[in-house]
């Protein structure tokens, strides 16, 4: 098969959960298709602004090639536009012009699209974005969307209903995403497959020793991601000061990532910023347990890993993917509010076989559902079927 | 309380676990014991309460219940017309040119209304916060007196 996947930016120094999602699919489907990336030339998610060169690249081995985007995101614009879509009355118009503000405006893009007959099957990331919604229509016949979608307000804009019916196939990272699309498109008619993603955990993660490094303590809750208030970053501060204020034996609470927002000043807040794969891995193994406070997740990649390293996971309630990994997993507890995250942690804290338990069960499942030959066979089917090769 | 598994028994019941961690906290609520975030979610139920009472437009009601301060009225806006082609962009253009010198009488005015709005939702929000937390006191404290009560013989049990 000849495959091209279509996402908004592409590289090794990009973070973003689909965006890596799709660099590593692409990479195990190149060793038995012809793959291609079309992508635009930004880094940044926030304004898009060009960064690599146009022109054609390669990606570990893929050949990817890069439009450049002809505006970048004005955030005062689109604040408003945002505004004018989510909370007051406005038409399909208005949806369709917060798609173009959401960008990457990248026309150029999304006309070379239907210029490539040699193509069988284009594979669009993430929905929201302008390469989406204005390139798939055109290839509807040839194009499988992995929509990456979470249940934030966006999903219910009536503008994406005809997007998620348009495709000849979807691929789902869960099934709680299968039914939030399913639920706010009808789209039961167009076949779709719960692929889930592969975890690869680095090699070189057991020479790392964390303590020496990171001066980080016996016992640690750990968070890996961006240090945002949409991640849920904010709340996960409150609650933890209220918690050592109530428990002041409470495990201290590592932080790994770039931060979107201020980090509070704490004796056992510790903020290591970014680590490498090996290091994360490293941390990941050694911590009592990773809490995830984000209400917005289509497939949380660090939960996965978390469970690949043998440990539990604390998540939060309101974000029904998780809940649903972890009741499927038998790997981890949920919470709703603080009282459950104080009363859950510790349980889990206070409980060395729980934790194994969960971190055991958590690892069991990743083995069953996340090992990469599990995935790219599931995903490599259903390609060969849309394509007619089945 | 339920026993966990080593990890290579059986699977952990996660979701018996929690049930049994929601049941726990149900037992302290009917106490009267509630965390803060608690007494914030009552006093987040008596405002939508009123907001309904008073039949505000949903999805305002929601904004003025969340946490940022979006629903207040702003100086900045889209231009916007509903008419097509030629005569739509000229329309456009007419309000862009326009705009400079409307807002330099109307930012002030809304700018000074956005602040005492924000003013009285800040001091109406608090009030009613209190209200429920003392409520939630007053509870608490009927709890405690019916259980002396009960120690001393005075009061028959519930």
């Amino acid at each position: 098969m000849r495959l091209c996947f279509v996402i908004q930016r592409y590289g090794l120094e990009v973070a973003g959960g689909s965006e890596l999602h799709c660099r590593w699919l692409a990479g195990r489907l190149a060793r038995r298709h012809q793959v291609e990336v079309a992508t635009t030339c930004a880094l940044d998610y926030l304004e898009w602004l060009d960064h690599y060169p146009p022109g054609p690249d390669r990606v570990d081995g893929v050949p990817v090639t890069r439009y450049p985007v002809a505006r970048p995101r004005s955030g005062r614009r689109f604040a408003l536009v945002s505004d004018l879509v989510f909370h007051e009355e406005h038409s399909l118009a208005d949806e369709r012009e917060w798609v173009v503000e959401n960008g990457p405006f990248c026309p150029d893009l999304v006309r070379s699209l239907p210029r490539r007959r040699d193509i069988d099957l284009f594979v669009f990331y993430s929905y929201r974005y302008y390469h989406t919604f204005f390139g798939l229509p055109p290839v509807a016949g040839r194009a499988v969307l992995v929509p990456t979608a979470e249940e934030d307000p966006a999903i219910e804009l009536p503008v994406f209903a005809s997007l998620f019916r348009a495709p000849r196939g979807i691929l789902y990272l869960t099934p709680e995403e299968r039914s939030l699309v399913q639920g706010v498109s009808g789209n039961v008619g167009v076949p779709g497959a719960v692929v889930g993603s592969g975890i690869n955990v680095p090699a070189g993660w057991p020479a790392v020793d964390v303590k020496a490094r990171f001066g980080v303590p016996p016992r640690y809750l750990l968070y890996v991601g961006r240090i945002d208030r949409n991640k849920g970053a904010d709340r996960l501060f409150s609650y933890y000061r209220q918690l050592r204020a109530e428990w002041p034996e409470a495990p201290p609470l590592v932080l790994v990532g770039r931060p979107a927002l201020e980090i509070p000043v704490h004796p056992k807040i510790l903020h290591l910023g970014f680590v490498t794969e090996e290091e994360k891995f490293a941390l990941l193994a050694g911590c009592e347990a990773l809490v995830m406070p984000s209400a917005y997740e289509s497939l949380s990649v660090v939960v996965l890993e978390a469970w690949a390293m043998g440990r539990p996971v604390l998540v939060n309630s309101a974000c029904r993917v998780l809940e649903g990994q972890c009741v499927r997993s038998g790997g981890g507890l949920f919470y709703r509010g603080y009282s459950e995250f104080a009363a859950a942690l510790r349980r889990l804290s206070g409980d060395e076989r729980l934790r194994a338990a969960l971190g055991a069960a958590g690892k069991a499942y990743v083995r069953r559902e996340y090992d990469w030959d599990v995935v790219e066979e599931r995903t490599n089917g259903f390609l060969a079927t849309m394509a007619g090769r089945g | 309380m339920t026993e966990p598994s080593g990890p290579d028994g059986p699977p952990v019941d996660v979701v018996r676990i929690m049930k049994e961690i929601r049941e726990s906290i149900q037992k302290k609520r009917e106490q009267g014991l509630y965390t803060d975030e608690e007494v914030e979610s009552l006093a987040a139920l008596r405002l939508r309460a009123y907001g309904e009472e008073a039949r505000i437009d949903g999805k305002l009601l929601e904004r003025l219940l969340g946490p940022t301060h979006d629903w207040n009225i702003s100086v900045d806006y889209l231009i916007r017309t509903t008419r097509p082609g030629l005569f739509g962009r000229a329309v456009i253009l007419a309000k862009k040119a326009v705009r400079p010198f409307v807002r330099l009488y109307t930012d002030h005015v809304l700018n000074r209304q956005a602040q005492v709005n924000l003013y009285f939702a800040h001091l109406l929000h608090n009030n009613v916060r209190e209200t429920a937390r003392l409520q939630v006191e007053l509870q608490a404290l009927r709890h405690r007196c019916e259980a002396l009560e009960r120690e001393r013989g005075t009061h028959p049990p519930r």
